[in-house]
């Protein structure tokens, strides 16, 4: 057996499906709702900033509309389980535990059906806009963020400003988790192979890129194709956790936070949108005090102090375009 | 015998500016031609044409009788025909070692999948190119570097650099704009003999364009000289040297 077998994976995608299977059931009760909740939100806002780190860290190209992606992930998700796999899941009358089977399976059809059709509106968007230069892509994605918030407030199959209900809530932190996982080590195994260092040389220098043979439109579309997926899967795991949706969820705020999480980690680096995005989940949550006691959202007021003290004092985010090593846990390169 | 890389009536117009017209240029395997002009002549201008970073306005271009006037830069890089910048251009933040790694982009086979799972297709891949980007940085001494990112090297070394990273993809023609800009009397020295290397080692056909009179007049088997973005002579250095015309362009610039 090879060290880097196919085996191999499957081992290591056993052990973490086991890790994961157990801290879903342990962590409701080691820890309150409104923790849980919390947990999930990191989890959910991870996938964001790593997911928007690839086009906007690593291939340098400044997206503005993530939130957008999410959004058409949630509702497409949402509205995939709700007229189609929840009606056909409660006329099955197998025993609970063939159900809760089913309802699983159903949910990562929602899930990829939610992220596929995301990575559709990434590949629609991005076709046309990444093939001109510059801050284009900015404006495009903004304007595209906000079209389809509008559209969906004017839909009433997806409940229109009132909101979407009756999602059935069927994400739990195994699959928000499973998520992560698979967000960063793909992001991981992208950086070390050829396809993402040309995504960073395209960052670098696009004629030099260009020079040696890279076709940067080919690779700046996949990339937004791929980051855009993760977004709508991200959509599609908060769908069906809250069992709500509203469109006021994913105004341009909501892209904003996406990318306060990766310039916040530091252009680039996974780990650093990884921290970042647990801080910018948890910090406003721990000012949550200030506001009780003040009766002002004080929040508001510091969280962006603390985004610019760290801004002028660490431009270059937390990690630069560094990575936490993990080589302590790598074998040895033999020589 | 047939040329290899052809050029006919080729001209680039910026608005009303021409900055090249009518070039006329047949290359054949394993040349080395220089490509000499005062400032402005419209040399770079050529380089650009050939590697598709601009549209010409008129004029045709033949790779091994292969037309490329419609064909994407990396298009053109994948044909064959490599090239090195005036201006440096590196990917500064990258390790000299990735940048030549990238060098290597165009001969990389595995997939998007194989990437995800780790393949022994991956490793063995990458495990390759890492073998060989450092034997190309053996050929400027430059292995010991490796990690270093490539902003952190000297000028020369960077100017070395772009050349491995342009011999990584394995060219059938190198372009070189400059490569000398820089450099002192000895590095100058030591990149003719490299240049003369690497030709017979890769089996190149080389074009350079050089302000340095001694490295053309040194190492190329053939001249053509740009002013104006007319190709006013061209011959063997011995005929250039001699050629009126040429000086004239050369004084009356200065
Ligand atoms: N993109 C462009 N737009 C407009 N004019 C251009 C452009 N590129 C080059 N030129 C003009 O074309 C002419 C030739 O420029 P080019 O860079 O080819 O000269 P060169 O021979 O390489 O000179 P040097 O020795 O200074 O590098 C110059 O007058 C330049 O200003
Ligand atoms: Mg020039």
């Amino acid at each position: 057996m090879t060290p880097h077998s196919i085996f191999r994976q499957i081992i290591l995608f056993i052990a973490i499906c086991l890790i994961l299977f157990i801290f879903n059931i342990v962590t409701p009760y080691v820890l309150n709702a409104y923790l849980c909740m919390i947990v999930i939100y990191c989890g959910i806002n991870i996938i964001l900033g790593t997911s928007l780190n690839i086009i906007n860290g690593l291939t340098g190209q400044f997206s503005m509309g993530h939130a957008g992606f999410m959004a058409v992930g949630a509702y497409a998700s949402a509205a995939c389980s709700y007229y189609y796999l929840s009606p056909l899941l409660n006329s099955l009358s197998t025993s609970s535990f063939i159900t809760l089977l089913v309802q699983q399976f159903f949910l990562v059809i929602a899930l990829i059906v939610g992220g596929g059709a995301a990575a559709l509106f990434g590949y629609l968007v991005g076709l046309p806009s990444l093939k001109l230069r510059g801050d284009y892509l900015g404006i495009v994605t903004l304007g595209f963020g906000e079209i389809i918030r509008v559209t969906i407030l004017n839909m009433d199959s997806l409940g229109g400003a009132r909101g979407f209900t009756g999602i059935p809530a069927w994400s739990n932190f195994f699959w928000i988790y499973f998520f992560v996982v698979a967000v960063v080590m793909t992001s991981f195994r992208l950086m070390r192979s050829y396809h993402g260092r040309a995504l960073l040389s395209i960052r670098e220098d696009e004629i030099a890129a260009e020079s040696i043979g890279i076709n940067i439109t080919g690779h700046k579309v996949r990339a937004f194709v791929f980051s855009s997926f993760f977004a709508g899967i991200a959509g599609g795991l908060f769908a069906h956790f809250i069992g709500y949706l509203n469109p006021s969820s994913f105004t341009f705020i909501k892209s904003f936070e996406a990318i306060i999480i990766v310039v916040l980690g530091g252009m680039g680096s996974i780990s650093g949108s990884i921290i970042a995005a647990i801080i910018t989940t948890i910090l406003p949550e721990a000012l949550r005090p200030l506001q009780e006691i003040t009766k002002l959202d004080f929040r508001m007021v510091i969280y962006p102090l603390l985004l610019l003290t760290l801004m002028l004092t660490r431009p270059q985010g937390l990690f630069g375009n560094k990575e936490i090593s993990f080589s302590f846990l790598k074998r040895k390169k033999s020589k | 015998m047939s040329a290899l890389l052809k050029t006919q009536n080729l001209t680039m117009r910026f608005r009303g500016l021409v900055a090249v017209s009518n070039f006329n240029l047949a290359l054949s395997k394993n040349e080395l031609v220089g490509l000499i002009g005062p400032n402005g002549a419209g040399k770079t201008t050529v380089f650009n044409m050939l590697t598709g970073v601009y549209c010409p306005s008129n004029g045709d271009i033949e790779l091994d009788g292969e037309s490329l006037n419609e064909l994407k830069p990396h298009d053109i890089t994948a044909r064959g025909i490599a090239r090195t910048f005036q201006n440096i251009r590196l990917f500064k933040d990258l390790s000299v070692l990735d940048n030549v790694k990238l060098g290597h982009h165009i001969h990389m086979t595995y997939g998007l999948w194989a990437t995800t799972v780790q393949s022994a297709h991956f490793y063995e891949e990458e495990e390759k190119i890492e073998q060989d980007s450092l034997k190309l940085l053996q050929i400027f001494n430059l292995e010991k570097m490796a990690h270093f990112q490539a902003k952190n090297l000297p000028y020369g070394a960077q100017r070395h650099l772009e050349i491995l990273r342009a011999l990584a993809t394995k060219p059938k023609i190198l372009l070189l704009d400059e490569p000398a800009a820089g450099l002192n009397h000895t590095e100058t020295e030591s990149l003719m003999e490299t240049i003369q290397h690497i030709r017979e080692k890769f089996d190149l056909t080389i074009l350079l364009i050089e302000h340095d009179m001694k490295l053309v007049m040194g190492i190329c088997e053939r001249i053509l000289v740009l002013d104006h973005g007319e190709t006013i002579a061209q011959g063997t250095p011995k005929e250039i040297q001699q050629n009126p015309v040429v000086i004239k362009a050369y004084l009356g610039e200065s």
